[in-house]
C-alpha cells in the first residue's frame, strides 16, 4: 500500500467509524476509480464528447446531409468551420454527425463483444467437459469461418436495417479470440481455492461465474474493450462496403477518416477534425479503462505487490 | 571467540528500495558469529529479516538492495566482492539447502551430474571420478540404491529425497559453512526427522559449521546450539539454545513459546496468545517493534528502540526491561495465562489504520460457557462408514490408458457428536484432504455411506431437485481452509465475502449480520469494506472463520487453519477456535499434520495411512498411549519446543517417504497384507516368521484396543517392546 493510500484508508476508516455502512464491491471500486486523476479526465473527456455530439450539430446553421454548391473543398472559414467537402457538404457538421455515430457504435460494440467472451469463455472453462466443447467448436467454427463470406451471404437480409443490427455485427466477428483466453483463464481459476470455498457454499454455478470468475480476469476484459473501442470504430469502415451500418449520405469517424486519408496532405481539414476525435476517444478510453483496472487491482492488492522483499523471509 | 569463527556477520543491514523512495529496511543490524560444528540457528516469523540477511551474505540478492556491514568468511571479507569470486566461495566454502529443491535443482540435469558438476567446477578432477564421488555423496544422504538413482531427474524425486539430494550437493566440496533455509518447511513431520538427521549426518562429515533459518521452534530445540530470534529485522535476543528456552529474557520470545500448542501439554489448555501480527517492514516506527504486541511496554518502549546488549556469556537481548527480573512467561498480571488475559490488551489506534492492525482476541465471555455446556455424546453430525475413493491413473497424452488406481480414500469411517473436535491426522498422500472434500462436496460417494447432519448423502442425490435439498444440509456445515488468501476471492470485500453464504441461502438484509459475525471473531466493522489482501493473514483466517459461522453450522470443516499462519498469531486463532465451539455448540473436523496442533484441540483423533485409518479413538489415550507403529512414530517425530526433553527422547525414524496411494494394475502384490508394511518399524524387527507372515499376508482391520473407546489397525499391536524400536537421536 502506497503512503497516501494509507492515507485513504485512514480517512476512510474514520469516515465510517460512526456508522460503519458496509458498501458493495460495486461502491468501494468506484469510489477508488474516482481517486484516480486520470481515470477521471478520461470520463470527463468522454461525457464532453458526447455532449459535443449531440450538442455539436445545433450550433451550425449547417447540416450534414447539406451541400454547399459555391463550396468546393474550401478551407476552414466562418461560413464552414472545418472547411468543405469535395461535393461541397461541410466538414464540421459531418464530424459531429460522425462522432454521434462512431461514440456509440464503438463503446457498445466493444462492451457488447467483451461481454460475450466473458460469458461464454467463463462458462465453457467452468463448466469443462461436453459444455465446454460445443461452446469452443461452435467459436472455432466462427473463427476458421471468413466473416466476410458470412457477411456476403446475410447482406440481402440486413441491408437497411437499423444500424443497431450492425453494432451487434460487429461485436459478433470480434469476440472469439477473447473467448478462447477467457476460456483458459476459467479453467485455472476454477481450481483455485476460494472457487472450491463457494461451491461447497452452495453458491449457483452462474453466479459463481459472474461474481469469482469475471471479476478474477477483470484486467484481461477492460484491456480487451479499450482495444476494441478503438479497433470497432475503425472495422465499422471496412464493413462499410458490404453496405452495413452507415451508408451515405450518413457518415460516422471511420468513414470521414477512410475518405479523407487520400487527401491528407493536400486537404488537411477533411481528415484532421475526425481524426483528432477518434485519438481522443481512444485515449479518453483508454484512461477510463486504467483506472477501472487500477480501481479493482489494488483493492485486490494484485496491481503493485505489496508486500516487500523482508516478507518473503 | 572470532579467532576461530568461519562465519562472521557483523552489524549487517539489507534495505531494499521501497515505494516513493523511501527505503524499506529488512534487515537493521545482524550480528553473529558461526564456528566449525556448531549449528546457529535464526528464527523468526515472515518479514523478520532471517531469510534475506543470509541471502545477503553469500550475494544472492538482487542488485537493487543496499547492504552494509560486514561478513567475513574466514576472515576474508565477502560484501563488495564481484560475482566471479562470490561464485567460488559459494559451493566451495559456504553451502546452501533451500526449502524448494525443486526450484533449485536444474530440471534437465540428472542429479548425478548436477552434482558432479558442482564438483568439478571447484576441484579438477575427471568427469568419471566426479560422478563416483556423486554416487557416493548420495549413499551417505540416504538415497537408497544410489548408482541407479544418480542417473534420474530431479522431478522423479519425492520432496524428502530431493531435499537429500540438496544436501549432497551442499557438501560435495567439503564447505566450511552450510546456510539451510527453512530445510524442512516443506515436509511432511516423518521426512522432516529423516533430513534432520541427514543434516546432522552431513555436518559431522564435513564438520562445517550450520546456520540453520527456520520459524520452528521444535527443530531449533532438538537441532541447534545456538539461536539468534528476530523480528522485524533485528535480532532482539541470542542465547545459547538450552537458555533460550529455559529463560527467555525478551517479551517476544517469551510469547512464541508460551503461545506454542505442545504435543507434552494437555488437552484444551488455553494459550497464551500474542496480540496482533507481526509488522511490516514499511511501518515501522520509533521505539521498539514489538511495542504495540508486548504486554510489558512501558512509555520509554515507543519512543527508543532497545539496544541489544550482552546480558551474559553469549547471551544478549534487546529490551529496555531485561534487567527489572520480570516473569516474562506468566505475563504481566502474575496470572499464569489461563484467563483470558489476552484479551484486555487494546487494539493500537496508531496501527490500526493501516491497513495491518493489531489482532484483538474474541472476548471470551466466562458465562456463557457455563450455559452452552457442549452436548457431548448427542446425536453425531456426521458419519462416514467405509468411505472409498479411487481414480483412475492414465498415462499418455494423446490416447489415454489406465495404468493404475489412486486409491486415495480406502475405506474411512468417522464419527463426529455434536460439539466434539475430531481430528483427521496425516501425512501428504494420506487421503485426509480427499475425505474432506468428499463430504463437503455433499456428492453420493464411490462407495460406503456418509451422512451429514442425519442426512444420507446417497439419498439426498436421488430424484430431483437435488440442490434444493441439499441447501439446508450445506446451510449446517462450513468450512476453513488452509489459506485464508487461497479461499477468499481477493476481489470481494470483506462485507460481500460474508455476505456471500447468507444471500446464497436467500437472507435478505446481511448487513446486521455482518457486523456480528465481525465483531464475534475479534474484528471490527468498519473492516468489511476492506478486501482481503489488506489485512494481516491472522485477520484474514478470522474472516474466514467468520464467513464459515455465516449460516449458524454446526459442523466445520476446518483443513489445517492454523498451518499457514504465523507462529506468533496461532495460538490467537486456536483460542478463537476453541471459545467458537463452547459458546455456539460447534463441532469440528479439524484437518491437520501438526499433532502438536491436534493435542491441543482435538477430542478423539482418527490417524490416517494411505487411505486407511489406522489408528482411532480419544486422543487422550492416543496421544499418551499410541499403539499403532505408525501413530507412534508419527509422534516421535515431532519436535518439542524444549531442548531438554527434545534431546533425551527416543526417535522412531520411519525409513522412505510417505508411499503413494497409486495402485498400478496388475500389481496384486501391492494389495496384499499391511500397506504400512514397507516402512513399518514393528514389522522390521519382528523375529518369528510367522508373525511377519501374518502382516504380509492379511490386511489388518481396525479392531478395538483395551477398555478404551478406541481401535487401531494392525496385527501385533501387543507386540510391541520398546526394546524393539530402533532408536537414533537427532542431533
Ligand atoms: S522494549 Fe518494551 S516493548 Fe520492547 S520488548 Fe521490551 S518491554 Fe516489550
Ligand atoms: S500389521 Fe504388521 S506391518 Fe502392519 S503395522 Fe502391524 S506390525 Fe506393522
Amino acid at each position: 500500500m502506497t503512503a497516501e493510500e494509507l492515507v485513504l484508508a485512514q480517512e476512510e476508516s474514520a469516515m465510517t467509524a460512526p456508522e460503519p455502512v458496509t458498501l458493495g464491491r460495486g461502491r468501494i471500486v468506484l469510489r477508488r476509480f474516482l481517486r484516480r486523476k486520470l481515470a477521471v479526465a478520461g470520463l470527463v473527456i468522454l461525457v464532453l464528447m458526447f455532449a459535443l455530439a449531440f450538442i455539436g450539430p445545433y450550433l451550425s446553421s449547417w447540416n450534414y446531409k447539406d451541400q454547399d454548391y459555391n463550396n468546393f473543398l474550401t478551407g476552414p472559414s466562418a461560413t464552414h468551420w472545418f472547411g468543405t467537402t469535395q461535393i461541397g457538404s461541410d466538414v464540421y457538421a459531418q464530424t459531429m454527425r460522425g462522432l454521434q455515430k462512431s461514440l456509440i457504435i464503438g463503446l457498445l460494440a466493444a462492451v457488447l463483444s467483451t461481454g460475450v467472451a466473458g460469458i461464454v469463455g467463463a462458462t465453457a472453462g467452468y463448466f469443462g467437459g461436453w459444455t465446454d466443447r460445443v461452446l469452443m467448436w461452435f467459436v472455432d467454427l466462427l473463427l476458421v469461418l471468413p466473416s466476410f463470406l458470412i457477411l456476403a451471404i446475410t447482406s440481402p437480409l440486413f441491408h437497411g436495417r437499423t444500424w443497431l443490427l450492425f453494432v451487434i455485427l460487429l461485436a459478433a466477428f470480434n469476440w472469439m479470440v477473447t473467448a478462447r483466453m477467457v476460456r483458459g483463464l476459467a479453467r485455472s481459476l476454477r481450481e483455485r481455492e476460494f472457487v472450491t470455498a463457494a461451491e461447497v457454499m452452495g453458491v449457483h454455478p452462474l453466479r459463481i461465474i459472474t461474481r469469482h470468475l469475471l471479476p478474477n480476469m477483470a484486467s484481461l476484459l477492460i484491456i480487451d474493450a479499450t482495444l476494441n473501442v478503438g479497433g470497432t470504430i475503425i472495422a465499422e469502415t471496412s464493413l462499410s462496403y458490404f453496405g452495413f451500418g452507415v451508408q451515405p449520405p450518413d457518415v460516422s469517424l471511420g468513414t470521414i477518416i477512410a475518405d479523407g486519408t487520400d487527401s491528407a496532405l493536400n486537404y488537411p481539414w477533411l481528415f484532421y477534425p475526425a481524426g483528432v476525435l477518434l485519438i481522443l476517444t481512444v485515449m479518453a478510453v483508454a484512461f477510463v479503462g486504467d483506472g477501472l483496472r487500477d480501481a479493482m487491482d489494488d483493492a485486490a492488492g494484485t496491481a503493485s505487490s505489496t508486500s516487500t522483499p523482508g516478507d518473503a523471509a | 571467540m572470532s579467532d576461530d569463527a568461519v562465519l562472521e556477520v557483523t552489524d549487517l543491514h539489507v534495505s531494499f528500495p521501497g515505494e516513493k523512495g523511501r527505503p524499506l529496511a529488512a534487515v537493521r543490524g545482524l550480528s553473529y558469529q558461526v564456528r566449525r560444528g556448531e549449528t546457529l540457528a535464526i528464527v523468526g516469523e515472515s518479514g523478520s529479516g532471517k531469510s534475506v540477511s543470509s541471502m545477503a551474505a553469500i550475494g544472492l540478492l538482487p542488485t537493487n538492495a543496499k547492504v552494509t556491514g560486514s561478513v567475513r568468511f574466514r576472515g576474508r571479507e565477502l560484501l563488495g566482492l564481484n560475482d566471479k569470486e562470490m561464485s567460488r566461495i559459494r559451493g566451495a566454502g559456504i553451502a546452501m539447502v533451500f526449502q524448494d529443491p525443486l526450484s533449485a535443482l536444474t530440471p534437465v540435469y540428472r542429479v548425478g551430474e548436477a552434482i558432479a558438476a558442482a564438483i568439478r567446477v571447484h576441484r579438477e578432477v575427471t568427469s568419471d571420478a566426479a560422478m563416483r564421488r556423486a554416487v557416493e555423496l548420495l549413499e551417505l544422504v540416504g538415497i537408497p540404491d544410489p548408482a541407479r538413482r544418480a542417473l534420474a531427474f530431479p522431478h522423479e524425486f519425492s520432496g524428502g529425497m530431493r531435499q537429500r539430494v540438496m544436501i549432497a550437493m551442499a557438501i560435495a566440496n567439503d564447505p566450511d559453512v552450510i546456510i539451510a533455509d527453512e530445510p524442512t518447511t516443506a515436509l511432511d513431520v516423518t521426512v522432516q526427522a529423516q533430513i534432520l538427521e541427514v543434516l546432522a549426518t552431513a555436518k559431522q562429515a564435513t564438520g562445517a559449521a550450520i546456520v540453520l533459518i527456520t520459524h520452528d521452534l521444535g527443530v531449533v530445540a532438538g537441532f541447534a546450539d545456538r539461536a539468534a530470534v528476530m523480528y522485524a529485522g533485528r535480532p532482539v535476543e541470542t542465547a545459547a539454545v538450552e537458555e533460550l528456552f529455559a529463560a527467555p529474557k525478551m517479551p517476544y520470545t517469551a510469547g512464541l513459546l508460551s503461545s506454542l500448542p505442545r504435543l507434552d501439554a494437555g488437552r484444551g489448555v488455553r494459550l497464551r496468545s500474542i496480540p496482533g501480527a507481526p509488522p511490516s517492514l514499511a511501518e515501522l516506527g520509533a521505539g521498539c517493534p514489538f511495542a504495540p504486541r508486548c504486554a510489558f511496554a512501558v512509555d520509554l518502549c515507543r519512543t527508543t528502540e532497545p539496544e541489544l546488549l550482552e546480558i551474559g556469556q553469549g547471551r544478549a537481548a534487546a529490551c529496555h526491561r531485561t534487567g527489572e527480573g520480570l516473569d516474562l512467561m506468566a505475563g504481566p498480571s502474575g496470572d499464569s495465562g489461563l484467563a483470558d488475559q489476552d484479551s484486555d490488551t487494546a487494539p493500537e489506534a496508531a496501527s490500526d489504520a493501516e491497513g495491518a492492525p493489531t489482532e484483538p482476541e474474541a472476548p471470551a465471555k466466562p458465562e456463557a460457557a457455563a450455559v452452552a455446556e457442549p452436548i457431548v455424546g448427542a446425536e453425531p453430525v456426521l458419519t462416514v462408514r467405509d468411505l472409498i475413493k479411487h481414480h483412475p491413473l492414465t498415462k499418455g497424452s494423446i490416447i489415454r490408458r489406465r495404468i493404475g488406481t489412486v486409491r486415495a480414500v480406502d475405506g474411512v469411517s468417522l464419527d463426529i457428536a455434536a460439539g466434539t473436535t475430531l481430528a483427521l491426522v496425516g501425512e501428504s498422500g494420506s487421503g485426509k484432504t480427499t475425505t474432506v472434500m468428499e463430504i463437503l462436496r455433499l456428492r453420493t460417494p464411490q462407495g460406503g455411506s456418509i451422512s451429514v447432519l442425519g442426512q444420507d448423502l446417497e439419498a439426498l442425490n436421488q430424484g430431483r431437485g437435488v440442490r434444493r435439498r441439499a441447501q439446508p444440509v450445506r446451510a449446517g456445515i462450513a468450512a476453513v481452509f488452509q489459506d485464508p488468501l487461497a479461499s477468499l476471492d481477493p476481489r470481494l470485500p470483506v462485507g460481500d465475502l460474508l455476505a456471500e453464504p447468507l444471500r446464497t441461502h436467500g437472507h435478505g438484509k446481511t448487513a446486521g449480520r455482518v457486523r456480528e459475525l465481525l465483531e464475534m471473531v475479534g474484528l471490527e466493522a468498519s473492516h468489511a469494506n476492506r478486501f482481503p489482501r489488506e489485512f494481516s493473514g491472522g485477520q484474514r483466517q478470522r474472516v474466514a472463520i467468520a464467513r464459515a459461522l455465516a449460516l449458524e453450522p454446526r459442523l466445520v470443516v476446518l483443513d489445517e487453519p492454523v498451518s499457514a499462519l504465523d507462529v506468533s498469531v496461532r495460538a490467537g486463532i486456536l483460542n478463537l477456535l476453541a471459545d467458537l465451539q463452547r459458546e455456539l455448540g460447534l463441532a469440528y473436523l479439524f484437518v491437520s499434520h501438526d499433532l502438536a496442533v491436534v493435542r491441543h484441540v482435538a477430542d478423539r483423533v482418527a490417524v490416517l495411512n494411505l487411505g486407511r485409518i489406522v489408528e482411532y479413538g480419544d486422543a487422550d489415550s492416543v496421544f499418551e498411549d499410541p499403539r499403532h507403529p505408525y501413530t507412534r512414530a508419527l509422534l516421535s517425530a515431532v519436535p518439542v519446543p524444549d531442548p531438554v526433553v527434545e534431546r533425551q527422547r527416543e526417535r522412531i525414524v520411519l525409513p522412505g517417504d510417505p508411499p503413494s496411494p497409486v495402485v498400478l494394475d496388475g500389481d496384486a502384490e501391492a494389495l496384499r497384507g499391511c500397506r504400512f508394511r514397507s516402512r513399518c518399524p514393528l514389522y522390521a524387527a519382528l523375529e518369528k516368521p510367522e508373525a511377519r507372515e501374518l502382516c504380509e499376508s492379511t490386511d489388518p482391520a481396525l479392531t478395538p484396543v483395551g477398555d478404551a473407546d478406541r481401535s487401531a489397525a494392525c496385527h501385533h499391536l501387543d507386540a510391541w517392546v520398546p526394546a524393539l524400536v530402533q532408536s537414533g537421536t537427532v542431533a
